[in-house]
């Protein structure tokens, strides 16, 4: 499979956002910075398989009129990436909002997003509802 | 002598993932977060231009919805409700 210079650079540059996401997962203190860290994660992924389906000198997959089916079928950009790539964005999304929502359960709970505090925290561990 | 156009047609990728890699650098190494969320959208949007590059212009829209968007704006939203201290008598907000 020989890549073209776009695809590399596409994919050198997901490549990159993951280790800046899993850098920021691992060495930052507040827990939203790790939570955008997550989503810059996410986002180097997407990239990476859109990056798969791309065709040099390509058109995009979009059937219009006046065109021959063969060209078409020699031109056209992969389209099953994108079809996934379409839903694991949103879903990307509705996780970034739910792992928000818990980070503010825990800022209410425990006063503090700095995750080595809320570690050091003894009430952590225990159920303590009232 | 260089053709300008083809000059400028082929550096637009390359300008765009460096700007996509510094926008996500920038945003993470901020100390105010407020700022940082603002600066999420810089690499929400700039990942939509490269899908439409990419010759994928579906994606490119829903990205550039998400992205640039619903992320800064949950992140906000979750900074302003986490930043005043705790008031017991105040619930809610």
């Amino acid at each position: 499979m020989v890549f073209s210079a776009v695809q590399c650079g596409s994919l050198v540059t997901s490549a990159l956002l993951m280790i800046i996401g899993l850098v920021a997962l691992v060495y930052f203190d507040n827990i939203i910075k790790k939570i955008i860290g997550a989503a810059f994660i996410g986002d180097g992924v997407n990239l990476l398989l859109i990056s798969l389906g791309y065709k040099a000198n390509g058109i995009p997959y979009i059937f219009l009129q006046n065109m021959e089916v063969n060209n078409f079928l020699g031109q056209a950009s992969y389209p099953l990436p994108f079809a996934l790539v379409l839903t694991s964005i949103v879903i990307g999304a509705s996780t970034l909002a739910v792992m928000l929502a818990i980070s503010i359960v825990l800022y209410k709970r425990h006063g503090t997003l700095s995750s080595s505090a809320l570690l050091n925290d003894k009430r952590l561990g225990e159920d303590n509802n009232e | 002598m260089v053709d300008i156009t083809l000059l400028v047609q082929n550096a637009i990728p390359w300008i765009l993932f460096i700007f996509a890699i510094l926008g996500a650098i920038i945003c993470l190494i901020q100390k105010d977060l407020l700022k940082m969320a603002v600066l999420t959208s810089v690499t929400g949007f700039v990942i939509a231009a490269i899908y439409q590059l990419l010759l994928a212009p579906d994606v490119a829209l829903t990205q550039a919805v998400v992205g640039a968007a619903i992320i800064p704006a949950f992140v906000a939203l979750a900074i302003l409700k986490t930043r005043e201290p705790i008031n017991d008598d105040e619930g809610g907000s």
